[in-house]
């Protein structure tokens, strides 16, 4: 009873609860929140209280950095929760975060998107966890589904929409025809396995051992998924493995689209199966049509064009990729009330 | 301060009409330019971007398909720029300006049974709240209802009686042994006159309870309070004290108390005698009980009270009854059975 009070005066919010980034889509404002899913927690004396120390970008720049009481976790993993407790708090934080009303404690109803490849156990937490934030009513999305949305395609007409949407830890490939996921599959690849890549190709090639963020900063400014025309380069620093001290190396787009082969290969396949196990009508339309990408890895270099290359059929970025899935998760947010619950998905 | 805003309105006017003076470049002009400079034909870009070549020409003539969304077009647009090396954002500017995006219909449909129920629980949810406030209603009238059907009146131990014409009431008064009648004439402010009979209650035996008899008396548009105390001499010594109470009736209220009274009070004495052992169980016309319990063989039981009265008799061939003196006849009642009739007997 005083929980629907409450909500009365919270907004209905979509989440798209990202490995590398939480974004969070109000009804009628857009998108309002955007900041990774970090969290760092103190904890001042052994077997002491935990608390908060800092949430978002204020903790993603601790990653790494952090004294002996203090610890930057990510709290999502591979798209779903490996820190139950610390995601809870993440998300209670956000939440309240996009309420201005300090009297009440806000009680929205929340929509997350999740994986499509997430088990039943992984959704639960999902759920229980925004629950725990403080949500009135949990939906559940498939990432997919709101990726398609959020992109524009016509995800409610009778022919077939493919979306695959690269997100921080998992890559979603979906085929939307009729408001329904005709398929779709989900592999642990995404932004993180770029970054594990190039850490992995640094300290093997150059026997230096760089960061996450260096790695991930290396990626947003030389990556390439297509063998481009002109070379760029970067210079890093990073502990030598073997002196022990801190050399710098210079890298180039080459060097790195080598060392990313790994897990495109990974996408690239998980599309091609997709294109296999459609249905033949499905097929057609994708053909012709093409498939759109989405998600923070979509806006790595030449992806589309790789894409195109080894599938044959048009490829599109969409718009403003990072927030497709909040911004999907809104749109059918907002259409509860007017279509029911037929795009969300079920434990 | 004002000419301020003026100026600016102004400027702001001349700068949104200065679009409408320059000759608008299509994206399929700029995108044709481009091509042709690369020295690229329509076929190479179809081939390359792995468009069909009608595409390719529509997006070069600007014929673009009104029943695709409107994320495809600018995928297709944003490639193609991407090519033959023009700005994404200028040929997006370009196809924002033509306009075509609004023609588009992104409405969604539904088609899930889950609309179908949902429709379904908020109908009968609405029926529902209809039903509440119907009865709520109801409920509000009736309570506003009730108290203005209840009479004004008057109360003679219970009973109401009223008469708004002669206002007289004719009270028997009986006395134990001698059946005195005395007549109480009571006037009050020198208005109408009240006659007033008043009744002493016979005491029969220890369970017949002394009666106060309160009458009301009433005047046509006035009030008249009065209290009249009689005190009464008998031979078994009882005194009965009688108290005309206030009354007030305002003339308001005599239309509504003419349907009631039409009753007039009538104390009948009755007496009793008991050849044998008889259950008796003896109600006057107000409901009140006057006798109750096995009476011995005997005894004689006196009483007066206001007729009719319901009788039940254990054995009526052992009973002699007098009403008002009058004795009545008990040979229609079967021996050996119940009886149960009201006095005075029904001719």
């Amino acid at each position: 009873m005083f929980k629907k009070l409450r909500g009365m005066f919270s907004n209905d919010l979509s989440i798209d609860l990202g490995t590398a980034n939480t974004l969070i889509y109000v009804k009628d404002q857009g998108i309002v929140l955007n900041e990774p899913s970090v969290v760092a927690i103190r904890q001042d004396r052994a077997g002491g209280s935990k608390s908060v120390a800092a949430v978002g970008a204020a903790a993603k720049q601790m990653l790494g950095r952090t004294p002996g009481n203090i610890e930057a976790i990510r709290p999502m993993k591979d798209g779903v929760i490996a820190n139950f407790f610390v995601t809870e708090k993440m998300l209670q934080y956000f939440i309240k975060q996009v309420h201005s009303n300090n009297f009440l404690r806000p009680s929205p109803r929340v929509l997350v998107c999740v994986p499509c490849g997430s088990t039943q156990v992984e959704r639960r937490a999902i759920r229980e966890s925004a629950l725990g934030a403080g949500a009135r009513e949990v939906y559940l999305i498939d990432e997919p589904m709101a990726a398609a949305i959020g992109a524009g395609m016509p995800v409610s007409e009778a022919t077939g929409s493919m979306v695959v949407d690269i997100g921080g830890g998992t890559t979603e490939v979906g085929i939307i025809a009729l408001n329904g996921v005709v398929y779709s599959s989900s592999v642990r690849i995404g932004g993180d396995k770029f970054d594990d890549a190039i850490i992995n190709y640094v300290r093997r090639n150059f026997g230096s051992l760089i960061g996450e963020a260096t790695a991930e900063r290396i990626k947003h400014e030389i990556g390439s998924a297509y063998p481009g025309e002109e070379l760029v380069e970067i210079e890093v620093r990073g502990r030598n493995l073997a002196e022990g001290v801190p050399r710098s190396f210079t890298l180039n787009s080459n060097e790195i689209l080598e060392a990313l082969q790994e897990p495109l290969t990974g996408i690239v396949s998980a599309i091609m199966v997709a294109l296999e196990q459609s249905p033949p009508e499905l097929a057609s339309d994708i053909s012709e049509r093409g498939m759109i990408l989405t998600g923070g890895g979509a806006l790595l270099k030449d992806l589309d064009r790789l894409l195109m290359e080894e599938t044959g059929i048009p490829v599109v970025v969409a718009d403003d990729p990072l927030t497709c899935v909040a911004r999907g998760g809104g749109k059918a947010i907002e259409m509860i009330d007017m279509h029911g619950g037929d795009l969300f998905s079920y434990e | 301060m004002k000419q301020e805003s003026n100026i600016l309105k102004i400027e702001n006017d001349i700068s949104t009409e200065i679009p409408d003076d320059i000759e608008v470049v299509g994206p399929g002009r700029m995108l044709i330019e481009a091509r042709e400079t690369m020295g690229l034909s329509q076929q190479q870009v179809a081939d390359k971007l792995n468009f069909r070549i009608t595409l390719v020409q529509g997006i070069e003539t600007e014929k673009f398909d009104l029943t695709l969304p409107a994320a495809f077009n600018r995928g297709y647009l944003k490639n193609y720029a991407k090519l033959v090396n023009v700005s994404q954002d200028d040929i997006l500017n370009s196809y924002d300006q033509l306009g075509v995006a609004q023609r588009q219909c992104d409405e969604m449909q539904s088609f899930s049974k889950g609309t179908e129920k949902q429709a379904e629980h908020n109908m009968l949810m609405w029926i529902t709240y209809l039903i509440l406030i119907a009865l709520i209603t109801a409920t509000v009238v009736w309570w506003y209802q009730v108290p203005s059907t209840q009479p004004m009146a008057v109360s003679v131990n219970g009973i109401s009686d009223a008469d708004n014409t002669s206002k007289v009431i004719n009270v028997n008064d009986v006395s134990a042994n001698n059946s005195e009648t005395q007549e109480r004439e009571i006037s009050a402010d020198d208005i109408a006159i009240n006659q007033i009979t008043n009744k002493l209650p016979p005491v029969a035996d220890e369970k017949v309870a002394e009666l106060d008899t309160k009458a009301l008396i009433t005047t046509l548009d006035t009030s008249i309070s009065g209290e009249v105390t009689a005190d009464e001499n008998n031979d078994e010594g009882i005194n009965s004290n009688i108290t005309v109470l206030t009354s007030l009736v305002n003339s308001s209220n005599t239309q509504e108390n003419i349907g009631e009274s039409d009753v007039t009070a009538v104390l009948a004495k009755l007496i009793f005698t008991f050849s044998g052992d008889c259950w008796v169980n003896i109600y006057d016309a107000t409901g009140e009980r006057v006798a109750w319990g096995v009476k011995k063989s005997g005894y004689v039981m006196r009483f007066s009270g206001l007729a009719p009265f319901n009788v039940t008799l254990g054995r009526p061939e052992l009973v002699q009854i007098e009403y008002n003196d009058v004795a009545v006849d008990m040979a229609g009642f079967n021996v050996g059975n119940i009886a149960k009739f009201s006095l005075p007997l029904k001719p």
